[in-house]
């Protein structure tokens, strides 16, 4: 009898533990299998090539046309984002620099000039073409909230603040995703997230899965900064049922795969399956965090070795300048780091640059200079986890233990975002001091 | 033809967030989406078919090759105005607006509206014409009701002009037309809505002041 | 997970379709009250692209009509002397502050007794129909000086038809490429 009971208390646990799936793993591989397809990506690659197809015909039959040439500038830069084919981002740059030498004055040619500088991260060039299209006066809303992206991007809150109050329209998506920058910026992650709803159900009624896409896999990131993992997760599935061949959406559940649910095949699953379709150096970051984290310390070396080959390559320009030096600040090429953090400084003087510098003048040594640097640019200038993180390190080192475990403490409070290997070593560091 | 934003599709911004890593790009801004109330052309003109009758073409979302064509759509946020002046002072006595709701164009009017200018409101008294929005490819899809058509859908852009050499003319860069000109919109589309109304329904007046606008939901 | 977002998705359609279902029943469904705020005009062809200068696009396609006279005659008289120096009157003999006078109030006149056209020779701003070679005209009217033989090379883009054929029936105008 009590054999009886046994086996039939065990059949069912077994049971259980096949129908109900861990409750602590969020990302289930049969929610978005379907995404990991290259078929998705390849229809969005064939429309985007037929499209240029059209109006490269076009351009052949009427060389020099700068309404064609504006047409391709905008689908080579779309390519780019597509194909991770950097040189689409120069050929696009090229033709709007001819069209703007032959033609200047056009503002929608500057615009554009300036949102690849802004993907090149060259953001004092986007600056000035967008000063000349607010010189010049058209269309200025555009103008305005570009302006705002750049000054947002150089740390310049107040001057963002203030071009975005002049054109503020709860109307348009297009201002509404500023302000949700604005609210992230200022490190208010609950507003940014409430703006960010408000984007996502104008994007809704637009008509335009692209952006809903966008809008939806962005909210996916910010519920998973406010540690919501599981409405990050589902987030994510909704942005990809309304743009299968959305690769951030599929980036953040890797993420969440790795970071909350503790799978790393699956994650590197994902991630091989984006490095395959995507051949960007991004990916290698995070694999380098998934082989930190499974103290595969071979497999972490090659990874980051791999980033800084390709993103070093000088066609990306500025565009990982500050991963770089993150990976060579720790990577024993503190001097690099530094010259590279000096650089970004300039740049983009953001706390985030500052806290680059003040963690790459760190590892030289000289921890004078780190502490000068966030103690004028950074503490209390941005809450981003890890500038916080280092921050507290900095601190420590040099004594300061009561402001180091304030900064320690609050970057635990994003370990998700920080992922495992940081918060255990952030663990490993408040117990010291 | 109003060649004011031909190049908005050409923005996708993408500015990244440093720090951590799976975030990379949070936060870029996307392409520009103003553009969805974009007029690019306006036309009004005796109905062919009927006499009796006068049409009202809005075009927006100028230059859409092809495959863009399919995949533009009628932004819901944004209403489509007819303005009519019958009085001759340049300030509309009736309109026809056009909304985009569940995949269909809803024409309210002509009515009077409740205020006039900058600011609207849907002008539920002025009666309703409403059709399914015709897709790419699918053939027109007319509503119709009170006497009056309607359709919402992608169409061939009817304007024909050298845009191109006129540019070009203007920024110094030649000193006239070729012979023969090319037609810089052939071969692409635009979104539009066509709306057909008895112009009793307009007034009486032999002259009207006529004019388009494109309102965003606030 | 994916069949509770199956649900959630059905569920969405349900709403969708019984709304829809409400409009068929009753044309007149009562619509929100929300506003609708200005952001783009248009009333005669080009008329922006060609005598509003850039820093004052975004003004004119939200100044009323009855406003625009006002605020953009001399403006627009200033840009036709900029784009023909030599201008004295025009083929329908305007001086070139009675013809940017008429322009700067930017509305299409239609008329509701006959034929509709820019212009065909006779019928001088009674509409536009679809085929008519507004460029031209308007070239003419800004170059082409009172006979409307001067600047050849300047009064005539020739372009002078669209590339696909219209409609004879509604809606008119050709389908897409």
């Amino acid at each position: 009898m009590r054999n009886i009971t046994f086996i039939i208390v065990f059949s069912l646990l077994l049971l259980a533990a096949f129908l109900i799936p861990r409750q602590a793993e969020v990302a289930q591989r049969a929610d978005y299998e379907y995404y990991l397809n290259e078929e998705h990506l390849q229809k969005e690659r064939q429309e985007l090539s037929s499209r240029a197809g059209f109006w490269e015909k076009k351009l052949e039959a009427a060389p020099g046309n700068f309404v064609f040439q504006k047409k391709l500038a905008g689908l080579y830069a779309n390519g780019f984002k597509l194909s991770a084919d950097i040189h689409l981002l120069h050929r696009s740059d090229s033709l709007l620099q001819e069209i703007n030498t032959r033609m200047p004055g056009q503002v929608g040619v500057l615009q554009a000039l300036a949102a690849n500088a802004i993907t090149r991260h060259a953001f004092r060039e986007a600056e000035s073409h967008l000063r000349e299209a607010v010189e010049i006066g058209a269309n200025k809303f555009t103008s305005s909230l570009m302006l705002a992206d750049v000054a947002m991007e150089r740390g310049n809150l107040l001057e963002a603040e203030l071009l975005l109050k002049d054109i503020a329209s709860d109307a348009h998506f297009d201002y509404l995703i500023r302000e949700v920058k604005l609210h992230d910026q200022s490190d208010n992650l609950d507003e940014a997230v409430r703006t960010m709803e408000k984007a996502a159900g104008l994007a809704r009624v637009s008509g335009d899965d692209g952006i809903l896409y966008w809008a939806l896999s962005n909210l996916g990131d910010m519920y998973g900064h406010q540690g919501k993992v599981r409405k990050s997760y589902e987030t994510y599935l909704e942005a990809l049922s309304h743009y299968p061949a959305g690769l951030h959406a599929l980036k953040g559940i890797a993420w969440i795969a790795f970071s909350h649910d503790g799978n790393t095949e699956e994650a590197k699953t994902i991630l091989s399956f984006l490095q395959s379709v995507h051949p960007a150096p991004d990916y290698h970051l995070m694999l380098a965090e998934i082989a930190a984290y499974e103290g595969d310390s071979a497999a972490e070396q090659k990874s980051k070795e791999r980033f800084i080959r390709e993103a070093s390559r000088k066609v990306y320009g500025n565009m990982y300048q500050s991963y770089l030096c993150l990976l060579k600040s720790e990577g024993g090429a503190a001097a690099e780091a530094l010259a590279i953090a000096r650089e970004e400084v300039r740049e983009r003087p953001h706390p985030m640059s500052y806290h680059l510098l003040a963690w790459s003048s760190f590892q030289t040594g000289d921890k004078e200079q780190a502490l000068e640097i966030l103690e004028h640019h950074v503490l209390g200038k941005t809450g981003e986890p890890e500038a916080l993180y280092h921050a507290g390190i900095i601190l420590g080192s040099s004594g300061r233990k009561e402001a180091a475990r304030r900064q320690l403490r609050a970057a635990r409070e994003a370990s998700f975002e920080l992922g495992p290997v940081a918060a255990e070593e952030i663990d490993r560091r408040l117990e010291q001091l | 033809m109003k060649i004011k934003h031909l190049l908005l599709t050409a923005l996708a911004v993408t500015a990244t967030a440093m720090g951590i890593v799976w975030a990379a790009d949070h936060i870029d801004a996307p392409a520009v989406t103003s553009t969805t109330s974009d007029i690019t052309d306006y036309y009004a003109f005796q109905s062919p078919e009927n006499a009796d009758n006068l049409v009202f073409v809005a075009n927006l979302q100028g230059l859409l090759d092809p495959m863009a064509t399919a995949s533009a759509r009628f932004d819901e946020q944004i209403m489509v105005e007819f303005n009519i002046d019958n009085t001759g002072d340049a300030v509309e006595d009736l309109v026809i607006q056009a909304v985009f709701r569940d995949g269909k164009v809803q024409a309210y009017g002509p009515v009077a509206p409740a205020e006039t200018g900058l600011i609207s409101r849907v002008e539920t008294d002025g009666g309703l014409v409403e059709a399914e929005i015709t897709q790419y490819n699918e053939p027109a899809i007319v509503g119709s009701g009170k006497g009056m058509k309607v359709f919402a859908g992608p169409r061939d852009d009817p304007f024909f002009f050298d845009f191109t050499q006129y540019s070009e003319i203007i920024a110094g860069n030649a000193s006239g037309f070729n012979d023969p000109g090319a037609d810089t919109f052939a071969g692409t589309n635009v979104l539009s809505v066509v709306v057909e109304v008895p112009k009793s329904m307009l007034g009486n007046a032999a002259t009207l002041n006529t004019w388009v606008e494109s309102k965003r939901k606030i | 997970m994916k069949n509770r977002l199956k649900t959630g998705i059905l569920a969405l359609m349900a709403i969708a379709l019984s709304f829809t279902a409400c409009n068929e029943d009753d044309p007149m469904t009562p619509v929100d009250d929300s506003r609708y705020m200005q952001e783009d005009q248009m009333g005669r062809p080009a008329i922006n692209t060609v005598f509003v200068n850039a820093g004052d696009k975004d003004n004119f396609n939200t100044t009323e009509p009855s406003k625009q006279g006002a605020a953009y005659a001399d403006k627009f008289n200033d840009k036709l002397l900029a784009l023909n120096p030599a201008y004295t009157t025009n083929a329908l003999g305007l001086d070139a502050a009675t013809f940017t006078s008429v322009l700067a109030t930017d509305v299409l006149t239609v008329s509701t007794e006959g034929k509709t056209t820019f212009f065909d020779g006779t019928n001088v701003l009674t509409g536009r129909a679809l085929a008519d070679d507004v460029i031209s005209v308007e070239l003419l009217l800004i170059f082409g000086g009172p006979e409307g033989t001067g600047n050849p090379g300047l009064t005539d883009d020739n372009v002078d038809a669209n590339d696909k054929a219209f409609l004879n029936t509604f809606p008119y105008l050709a389908t897409p490429h």
